[in-house]
């Protein structure tokens, strides 16, 4: 329990929080570092509490939906003028033509081209299946470098220009946040430790199979990596991740070093990131990139289409760590190109790369 | 007056950023070292409630700051999801993060060099 991601420390574990006060106060300029490490972790497991409330109190799903004959995009686009108030005033909605704002254009095709590959590929009709309006925010705060989802919309920083560009530039960020709705909607995976490591790379997975959708890759084509174009000229780095390659996307003096693992031997145990929810995810992505390589050919046809059925598979459950959801992409892969099928073998083996039998 | 500042999620794991950053606030110019203080008493830093705001279940990739302000024997530390709807407080990080931005150019993180929250 008191592993960190860099070594093990004591103050990690019990210690209360009076206690932890005191460390910053009187402490050694090291120990008062690691006090406050450890004060910005608490918020793993305020994640742990909020997610088992929610779920307590979640309310049903729908029995029907809502019927749409024709799927038809609706996006809308806001800016918050570097405000930080949701959502802000609008300034692109559905059929309007281009504005000028390279931020909002980039927001708006981004957000038809994650439709589209849902629509076309997987035959989603929006996130949650029954005609989701797309609604972003852009001009998010001062400098403000990220983007998130809140649940029901999107919201993206224009970033600083020193570490980060504008959030929209890559558009498999737009896919990864809108693919976190997706997620929520279809399992509520929860978001830390592995089941959020899970959700995470969820995101990146779609994220990065709306790229290649886009721009009509096979598997040895794309590059795999997840927000390149995102770092400012200057960082040491080619994105945010590599799926590809897992922990060689950056390697900066401001930003250290990628710390994705791509092998269950290297899995980080730390309270920080919700429980390594960002640094983790890199085992389940590279598991999707060996399937999708050894499959070839465009990785939504056959993997894409595995790992979506997985998704929606009803023994996913909010908890649902690597291993068993593993063995269901396993079962799925059966199931869709049957038990001596190329592709139940390719998942066998795409997982086995990294660590896990299934 | 000493300010301590953390943060952590967002859509990547950065170690470099998340790593805590001190302010020592008296040894900034003068003028750097007045503002600070002005926007921490117009934020009313003290009296604010441990935490603020906080994600919606189904929320991803959302960030979070975390304050430790300490001044005259007194200290408090405030957990801050973005977003913020406090315009005093978003000054207030404001101006706090253009120290850390300072700090982190250098690679001085959290030393305690009196040189080390001033920009380089």
């Amino acid at each position: 329990m008191c592993q960190h991601v860099y070594h093990r420390n004591p103050i990690f574990c019990i210690v209360p929080p009076y206690v932890i006060d005191e460390i910053v106060d009187k402490g050694t300029p090291q120990q008062r570092a690691a006090a406050l490490r450890t004060k910005a972790v608490d918020n793993t497991f305020r994640a742990l509490r909020l997610a088992t409330q929610a779920a307590r109190f979640a309310p049903q799903r729908q029995a029907s939906r809502a019927p749409i004959i024709t799927p038809q995009k609706r996006r809308t686009i806001y800016t918050a003028n570097h405000t930080q108030n949701l959502p802000g005033t609008l300034v692109r909605a559905e059929g309007q033509s281009a504005t000028g704002d390279i931020t909002v254009d980039e927001a708006y095709d981004g957000l038809g081209a994650t439709f589209d590959f849902y629509e076309q590929v997987l035959d989603r009709n929006s996130i949650d299946d029954a005609g989701m309006p797309l609604d972003a925010t852009v001009h998010f705060g001062q400098d403000y470098n990220n983007a998130f989802w809140n649940s029901v919309q999107m919201v993206f920083g224009d970033g600083d220009g020193q570490i980060f560009n504008r959030f929209t530039i890559a558009v498999d960020v737009i896919g990864h946040e809108l693919s976190h709705g997706v997620t929520e909607d279809e399992s509520q995976l929860q978001y830390f430790n592995q089941s959020g490591a899970l959700n995470e790379s969820m995101s990146d997975v779609f994220g990065s199979l709306i790229k290649q959708f886009l721009k009509n890759q096979t598997a040895d084509q794309a590059d795999w990596l997840i927000g390149e174009g995102l770092l400012a000229s200057g960082i040491k780095g080619v994105a945010l991740r590599s799926m590809k390659d897992p922990g060689s996307a950056f390697d900066d003096p401001l930003l250290g070093k990628d710390p994705q693992p791509k092998h269950m031997n290297n899995f980080v145990r730390t309270f920080e990131d919700n429980g390594g929810v960002h640094i983790n995810s890199g085992i389940p992505n590279h598991a999707f990139y060996q399937v999708a390589t050894l499959l070839g050919g465009h990785a939504w046809e056959k993997a894409g289409h595995i790992w979506y059925d997985a998704l929606r598979d009803a023994r996913v459950r909010p908890n649902t760590g690597f291993r068993r959801f593993a063995q269901i992409t396993y079962d799925v892969a059966g199931r869709l190109y049957g038990l001596t099928g190329l592709e139940r073998k390719a998942v066998h083996e795409g997982w086995a790369a990294v660590g896990i039998t299934v | 007056m000493r300010i301590d500042f953390t943060q952590g999620g967002g859509l990547g794991y950065f170690p470099g950023l998340n790593k805590p950053v001190t302010i020592e606030v008296d040894r900034l110019e003068a003028s750097e070292a007045e503002e600070l203080k002005r926007l921490v008493e117009a934020a009313h830093f003290f009296d604010l409630p441990a935490t603020i705001g906080a994600p919606a279940q189904g929320a991803a990739d959302y960030q979070y700051y975390g304050l430790t302000v300490e001044e005259s024997g007194r200290q408090h530390t405030v957990r801050i999801f973005i977003p913020v709807a406090d315009v005093a407080l978003q000054e207030l990080l404001q101006a706090i993060q253009k120290q850390v931005k300072a700090a982190r150019a250098v690679g001085r993180g959290t030393s305690p060099d009196p040189a080390a929250d001033k920009s380089p």
